[in-house]
């Protein structure tokens, strides 16, 4: 009888358990699908599938969907996801808990946000300093400077919070702290502009001239930037972004271009294209179509395509090549001239000015050749100086004087590479000559100054 | 063998060993007793209840897998900023039907550039790297004309009608991106269009190779009688603020005021009222400050820091000068509302504008007229004719997936700076430019709208509309 009885209790609590789980469970809300989301066929019917998974109420499904959504920019529906998946988790893991504030954070919920990370630390979190990191950037967002300042000084084993902190400092009008704190970071990070930003503003909030102007120059010389745990959020969603089936479908179409699949890839291109139209798609269509012969069908596609979004070194670059190949010289040279003026920011113009260069020799174009190749030396120079490279830089804008020596830009680019890789003489001289051909050129007269 | 395990378990809670296996027992070696207790037989109640217990947690287990979650989503919110219908209705035309391709006008100006006594409007358009002039015909007919090129500025991103060499007609100062994306590389530029014979322009390059410029304008700030420049070097992580000191013949030697990135604008006024023109600075990035520069003669300036902020993600992107209050002194608007960091973009609490009034002696009180998710532009006119200056705003990131959400608001003046907020429209959306004049004469302002098409959503845009009241003044209602 006893055993009756127990077996009983144990089938109407098993009932209960599961009637209440069921009746949970048919309670438990649906996740979000964003509203206006305008994804392309191919990208949209992938988050289906995630949506489809988180359907059945696992909160390891909700959590994968969750990052899909940060990954397009559907903040909102991510951290919605985040918080139902930490509510129903038997235990929400640090990470789980660390993004949804790291998410909270970028949509303005700063307060939740704080919440959640104190909680992602409390749990175990592997790296706390960045969690107390972006407690801090919350703590600002709501000019919370003390509370600011303790999460910084947690998390002072990043060089980007010591940063964070010296600026703080100076905001705070203490620039003298801020100096004493930026200080080793400075003697770490010799080539990153950020710790000579501190002691810039510093020098400007204590009205030290001479310190401002070495700092500035010293500042808008050097080319790193001082990385952040906020990076690393950037790159996570940009690799995230980079494996989106459409991304996929264009590698696979890069692919099939150099496997020298052409028909495949002009099926493949069209059904990208139909899903939705990218000027990376047409440019391969374009790619497809030169490899057809059907030159004037490639034409149209890369004149669409600088219509659509714009004319750009690579496309310009591309449309004058098909221009040349079919001998409309003219025309070629023509459209080449517009893509150096539209690419003077683009990393490849060097690349492409000495193509050009190349093309002009080709011909018997000296006089042409001879401007594109000290064009070319210039934008190497100029390419380089970005970089921080400065030994190169010097070396490419030196031959750039030597065949255009009546250009000041030439000789200020030269004499900026040659202070910053520390030959005070070589950059002295440059900037003379800058200003024996442009004597009101203020930013030479600047350094040339400093360097007296 | 689980059943026995089991079985056994719960013979245990009666003191004895379970009845193993009917197989196994040997009924003649143990012949049962009928004073033996039943409590240790199995009948079919137990062996039913026993299977139950058993089966049970899986058949829930198997529903719970299979059973659909609740109809209802989890609830989001999207944050999209949305106030009252206007009262005022306004009607849109657009200006130049003919730009195509993405719209990435930066920049819109309202000017009278052919000095006919009809407004014009002046257009930076970094899709094409071109300034247009759209001018106002007669019968309200406007035609577009190009006047600037990527042969005289890489994406312009903010244009100016001055007459820079004081020939008695309007030229166009130019300040160059050079990229409409983050770069720190030297792209930037000063231009300017030099208007030779009857508003044809020659390009003259003032400064090149500077990281992006986003404005520049002109002041007679040494007091010789010409005109000097002040140009905002956004750059990206990098930049400065620096003035062109005028020598004559479009020849201008440029001096570092500060280095500092991220300064958007760079607008100029008496500020402190003593009769010298002086400018104020807005920077954005890694600081989020108001800077003011007053003229002490000689081309000496004195830098005051007039406001900011230690929150990083404020998201400044202007500084408009205007008198809200009348009192004869120029205030400022701060506009905030950019938000592109990582990759996507959200409307922020921070974002709308803050009215930084002139208090004289270089003091400015601050005052939040409107939080509006992710404004980007902003200007001043008497929008309802009452006499008193509105505001009108323009929204580039605001949550453009609730099709409700404004993209362009207007806060009216009712008078002892109350300011209501007005919804004017939810479309077109991903507006960066706005400028405010009376075009057609009536004593109220229309204003025009720029559109810049960074990210998705990808419609509905527009590149240029004008917008004008229809009707009468509106009575005062609190707007949400």
């Amino acid at each position: 009888m006893r055993r009756t009885v127990v077996l009983a209790s144990v089938v109407i609590v098993e009932c209960l358990l599961g009637a209440g789980g069921l009746y949970l469970r048919s309670r438990q809300p649906l996740p979000p699908w964003p509203a206006q989301h305008g994804l392309n066929r191919l990208d949209e019917a992938a988050l289906r599938r995630q949506y489809q998974n988180a359907c059945r109420g696992w909160a390891s499904d909700w959590i994968e969907l969750a990052r899909s959504y940060a990954a397009w920019g559907f903040w909102p529906e991510a951290v919605a996801c985040y918080e139902q998946a930490c509510r129903q988790a038997w235990r929400a893991a640090p990470e789980w808990l660390f993004e949804c504030g790291f998410y909270s954070g970028q949509l303005g919920r700063a307060d939740q946000a704080v919440q959640y990370l104190e909680r992602a630390i409390a749990e175990g979190y592997k790296d706390p300093e960045i969690v107390w990191f972006f407690v801090a950037q919350n703590q600002l967002r709501q000019e919370n400077a003390e509370e600011a300042k303790v999460a910084l000084r947690r998390a002072e084993l990043l060089p980007a919070a010591t940063y964070e902190l010296a600026r703080l400092y100076n905001k705070l009008g203490q620039p003298e702290q801020a100096r004493r704190i930026i200080e080793p970071l400075t003697r770490s990070f010799r080539f990153h502009y950020a710790p000579f930003f501190v002691h810039l503003r510093a020098a400007q909030l204590l009205g030290d001239e001479d310190e401002e102007r070495r700092a500035a120059l010293e500042w808008l010389s050097l080319a790193y930037p001082l990385r952040s745990p906020f990076d690393d959020q950037h790159d996570e969603l940009s690799r995230r972004l980079e494996n989106t089936p459409y991304r996929q479908g264009l590698r696979y179409a890069h692919q099939l271009l150099s496997d020298g699949k052409l028909d495949e890839l002009h099926a493949h291109l069209e059904r990208l294209l139909e899903a939705e139209w990218s000027v990376e798609a047409a440019d391969l269509m374009a790619e497809w179509a030169t490899r057809e012969g059907r030159v004037a069908q490639a034409e149209q596609v890369l004149r669409d395509a600088i219509q659509r979004q714009g004319a750009t070194l690579h496309l310009l670059w591309r449309l004058g090549d098909l221009l040349f190949d079919t001998g409309r010289f003219e025309e070629a040279w023509d459209v080449w001239e517009q893509a150096a003026v539209v690419g003077r920011g683009d990393r490849e113009l060097d690349q492409f000015l000495t193509y050009v260069m190349l093309k002009a020799e080709g011909r018997g174009e000296v006089v042409r050749g001879k401007q594109y190749d000290a064009a070319r030396w210039l934008a190497e120079g100029r390419i380089r100086l970005a970089r921080g490279e400065f030994q190169d830089a010097a070396g490419a804008l030196r031959k750039a004087t030597e065949l255009a020596p009546g250009d000041p830009q030439a000789w200020y680019l030269l004499a900026e590479a040659a202070r910053c890789n520390a030959q005070p003489s070589v950059a002295r001289e440059a900037y003379q000559k800058c200003l024996l051909l442009v004597p009101h050129h203020g930013r030479a007269q600047f350094a040339l100054g400093l360097l007296r | 063998m689980e059943i026995d395990a089991v079985a056994s378990w719960f013979a245990s809670l009666d003191g004895r060993q379970p009845e193993k296996c009917p197989k196994k027992v040997n009924r003649t070696d143990r012949p049962v007793s009928t004073t033996e207790p039943r409590t240790g037989r199995w009948g079919w109640q137990d062996r039913l209840l026993l299977a139950g217990a058993l089966v049970l947690p899986l058949l829930f287990g198997l529903a719970y897998y299979f059973l659909p979650l609740g109809r209802q989503p989890v609830p989001v919110k999207l944050d999209a900023s949305r106030f009252d219908p206007s009262t005022i209705p306004f009607t849109s035309r657009s200006l130049a039907p003919s730009l195509t391709g993405d719209p990435r006008i930066t920049h819109v100006r309202f000017c009278d550039l052919d000095q006919d006594g009809l407004m014009d409007v002046l257009v930076c358009d970094a899709f094409a790297h071109r300034v247009l002039w759209i001018r106002q015909g007669p019968s309200n007919r406007w035609e577009e004309r190009v006047v600037g090129t990527e042969r005289s500025v890489l994406a312009p991103g903010h244009a100016e009608a001055i007459d820079l060499d004081r020939d008695g007609d309007l030229d166009i100062l130019v300040a160059g991106l050079g990229s409409l994306w983050p770069t720190d590389d030297a792209v930037g530029s000063v231009a300017w269009l030099e208007n030779v014979d009857n508003q044809r322009f020659v390009p003259h390059l003032l400064l090149q190779d500077l990281r992006r410029v986003t404005d520049v304008q002109a002041a007679d700030f040494d007091n010789d009688r010409d005109l000097d420049l002040v140009v905002a070097e956004f750059g990206y992580h990098r930049g400065s603020i620096f003035w062109m000191e005028n020598l004559g013949e479009g020849r201008f030697r440029d001096r570092l005021l500060m280095a500092v990135p991220g300064t958007v604008h760079v607008p100029v006024a008496d500020w402190d009222g003593d009769g010298d023109p002086d400018f104020a600075a807005v920077v954005t990035q890694n600081e989020e400050e108001v800077w003011g520069f007053e003229n002490l003669g000689g081309g000496q300036f004195q830098r005051r820091l007039l406001a900011s902020t230690i929150n990083f993600d404020f998201g400044g992107v202007g500084l408009v000068r205007c008198d809200l209050d009348l009192d004869g002194r120029p205030d400022m608007l701060w506009v905030a509302g950019d938000n592109y960091e990582l990759l996507s973009h959200h409307p922020q609490p921070s974002h709308g504008c803050v009215w930084l009034r002139n208090e004289g002696n270089w003091n400015f009180s601050s005052r939040r007229l409107v939080t509006f998710g992710g404004t980007y532009g902003a200007a001043v006119g008497d929008l309802d004719g009452n006499g008193l200056p509105d505001v009108v705003l323009v929204s580039m990131f605001n949550n453009w997936r609730d099709r409700q959400a404004a993209s362009i608001i207007w806060l009216q003046n009712a008078g002892g700076g109350r300011f209501v907020p007005w919804q004017i429209s939810s479309h077109p959306i991903q507006l960066a430019t706005v400028d405010c004049a009376d075009v057609d004469g009536d004593g109220r302002a229309e204003f025009v709208v720029g559109g810049a098409h960074i990210t998705k959503p990808n419609e509905p845009l527009a590149h240029l509309l004008l917008w004008r009241a229809e009707g009468g003044p509106t009575t005062t209602g609190a707007g949400r």
